[in-house]
């Protein structure tokens, strides 16, 4: 997964198991960049009685470098408190939640964010601001649309934020790809051939996820206050990452029989590019680079210059990517420019987000870029200059384009003389982009207005359950009709 | 998780040493100094080195060090080499003192009083669900 319970430590700690990132000029804001930072992998629509929430123990950080520098420039942090109304109940909610201060909505979340600008003082933009409740069913969440609008909030400068619960918009074929690098519609290709088939959406309609999500103007983002127009201009760049952090000592039960904390924050989870640490980190150094800072990744040079699954690949799949057999002989400059540094202008046509020498893996974002209107989910690689690699929107095939990358489908821009696989252009897990819409939904994945993740599934409905007419009407003689 | 790094010796964060003359020169006073370095009362810092032992309660009758209102947690990295480290707040310190770490080895136990158990219904052992003893 993009860095669901990607790395061994952090797969035990899933409140601050950072899933996804996303950056993009929001389509219908454009003057604004719309974060996305995912946690808590893998959540069960029906996961109850003790819903999913935010860690009351973790700091949340949304980090933008602006400066060429690798270094988080400005840091939005996000601290959560958790209430419980009623003491003598062990439910969630007493009733049906008809809205956020509902005395029904039993335990529930607030939280408060700050700004830290270039390391000074952090300076509080909002307190008390409330969490949705988790997607239940419609007898506790009857309207959840509605309480999920509610619980967008207004910040100084125009900004908006939402955190709580949204469907996990990530699509991938779990199943196969963790089966030995598997893609359904190559399986006669692959050793030992199977029939082919689709992908199989392995998130859908049944897994959600925590979402912390800002919209903030884009004069508040670059170095210099302003909004640049030109691509090539020197603060039209930003990298963005989040991260979670932990205190460092905890003492549990103690005298008061509480946990305690002290001890300055610990970072546990990082991600900027989706599947970096998944994917090009080895298994004993995943949790080393989820406590690490991007700007020190030429650490992780090695397995980005050799990616691992490149190099398997052409045994995997024999007699069809034999170019890319050759290449792997080589380092390759096309994923350390795509990852590491962001490719200078008028090497990739339609992208431009180099951030500077040092080597960070950041998701790379060219405020200058203008969404698109005829969005490709293949992004740059489908000629769409608003897609990644330049930042990420929901809808972008991540999966599909990094394995065409993985694959060399990049790297005839940087070496005239590659010529890439014929399996490269085609290449792809056949998994279906879900659907943006209009209004949040059970089926509608996306939105295409803030917080741009959809509702999410609610336990009642998730599995669905069988045909009314399947199941036996049961009745009491006597009581029943 | 945190990443971490293979540990040596932090000289430039520790505060060398306890002895008395280490301390005046580290702190440039008794009180303060020693309060502000190392982060603890300084009468029990103070009473952990053997030399300053006896200096210390004619010097510091009232100790006004600040203290945290939040826990003040420590643990001793390396008992060999007397590598504690101290955390209040957000802020994390090391020292090496290996008399501390000679006071909290040898810190008194509580005395535990020996009694025969009876053999009620109430002590008599109990398995747990999963068949474990409890």
């Amino acid at each position: 997964m993009s860095s669901h319970r990607e790395a061994p430590e952090i797969s035990q700690d899933p409140v601050a198991d950072n899933t996804d990132t996303y950056a993009f000029i929001s389509p219908d804001r454009p003057d604004t960049v719309t974060i996305l930072t995912n946690y808590v992998p893998v959540e069960l629509a029906a996961g109850g009685p003790n819903f999913y929430e935010f860690g009351t123990d973790v700091k949340y950080d949304v980090n933008i470098s602006n400066g060429g520098k690798a270094r988080a420039d400005i840091v939005y942090s996000f601290a959560f408190k958790t209430e419980v109304m009623d003491k003598s109940t062990f439910m969630y909610n007493t009733g049906a939640i008809k809205s956020l201060d509902d005395p029904n909505f039993n335990r529930r979340q607030t939280y408060s964010v700050t700004r830290t600008i270039a390391g000074g003082k952090p300076e509080t933009l909002g307190t008390g601001l409330a969490s949705p409740p988790c997607n239940i069913g419609p007898h506790s969440t009857p309207n959840y649309n509605g309480l999920a609008e509610k619980a967008v909030h207004g910040l100084p400068g125009n900004i908006a934020v939402f955190a709580g619960q949204r469907n996990d918009g990530f699509f991938i074929d779990l199943g196969a790809i963790f089966d030995l690098a598997d893609l359904r519609p190559f399986q006669t290709l692959r050793v030992a051939p199977m029939a082919p088939s689709v992908g199989v959406d392995t998130f859908k309609n049944s897994i959600n996820v925590h979402t912390i999500a800002l919209q903030i103007p884009i004069k508040q983002l670059t170095r210099d206050g302003s909004v640049p127009k030109d691509p090539q201009a020197a603060a039209a760049v930003i990298g963005v990452w989040g991260s979670a952090s932990r205190r460092k000592m905890r003492v549990r039960g103690d005298t008061t029989g509480q946990h305690t904390e002290s001890g300055p924050w610990v970072q546990v989870s990082r991600l900027g590019n989706p599947l970096f640490n998944e994917l090009l980190v080895t298994m004993t150094r995943k949790d080393g680079w989820n406590g690490s800072q991007p700007s020190g990744d030429a650490e992780y040079l090695d397995g980005v210059e050799q990616p691992e699954l490149s190099r398997r690949i052409p045994d995997l799949y024999p007699g069809q990517f034999e170019n890319l057999r050759k290449l792997n002989g080589t380092a390759r400059s096309d994923m350390v420019a795509l990852l590491l540094t962001g490719v200078k202008s008028g090497i990739v046509p339609g992208l431009s987000n180099y951030t500077g020498p040092i080597q960070s893996d950041m998701l790379r974002l060219n405020l200058a870029v203008p969404p698109t209107t005829s969005r490709q989910a293949l992004g740059v690689l489908a000629g769409d200059p608003g897609g990644y690699p330049n930042g990420r929107r929901v809808q972008d095939d991540i999966v599909t384009i990094y394995v065409r990358a993985l694959v060399g489908a990049f790297r005839q821009f940087f070496d005239k003389g590659f010529t890439p696989d014929l399996a490269v252009a085609v290449v792809t897990t056949g998994v279906q982009t879900p659907l943006t819409g209009d209004n949040g939904g059970p089926r509608v994945r996306f939105l295409n207005h803030f917080p741009y993740l959809g509702d999410p599934f609610d336990g009642f409905t998730t599995p669905a359950p069988v045909e009314v007419n399947a199941a036996p009407s049961i009745s009491i003689p006597g009581v029943s009709p | 998780m945190a990443r971490f790094t293979r540990w040596t010796s932090p000289r430039s964060t520790i505060v060398g040493g306890t002895s008395r003359r280490a301390f005046l020169r580290s702190s440039g006073g008794y009180a303060a100094g020693a309060a502000t370095v190392v982060g603890i009362p300084v009468a029990v810092l103070l009473e952990t080195d053997s030399e300053a032992a006896t200096v210390a309660p004619k010097t510091v009758k009232n100790p006004t060090t600040d203290v945290p209102e939040g826990p003040v947690m420590a643990y001793v990295h390396d008992a060999k080499k007397g590598i504690v480290v101290i955390m209040d707040g957000t802020n994390e310190r090391t020292v090496q003192d290996r008399a501390l770490v000679q006071k909290l080895l040898h810190a008194p136990k509580k005395p535990t009083k020996r009694r025969r158990p009876k053999r009620t219904a109430r002590t008599r052992p109990t398995m747990s669900a999963s068949g474990g003893r409890r």
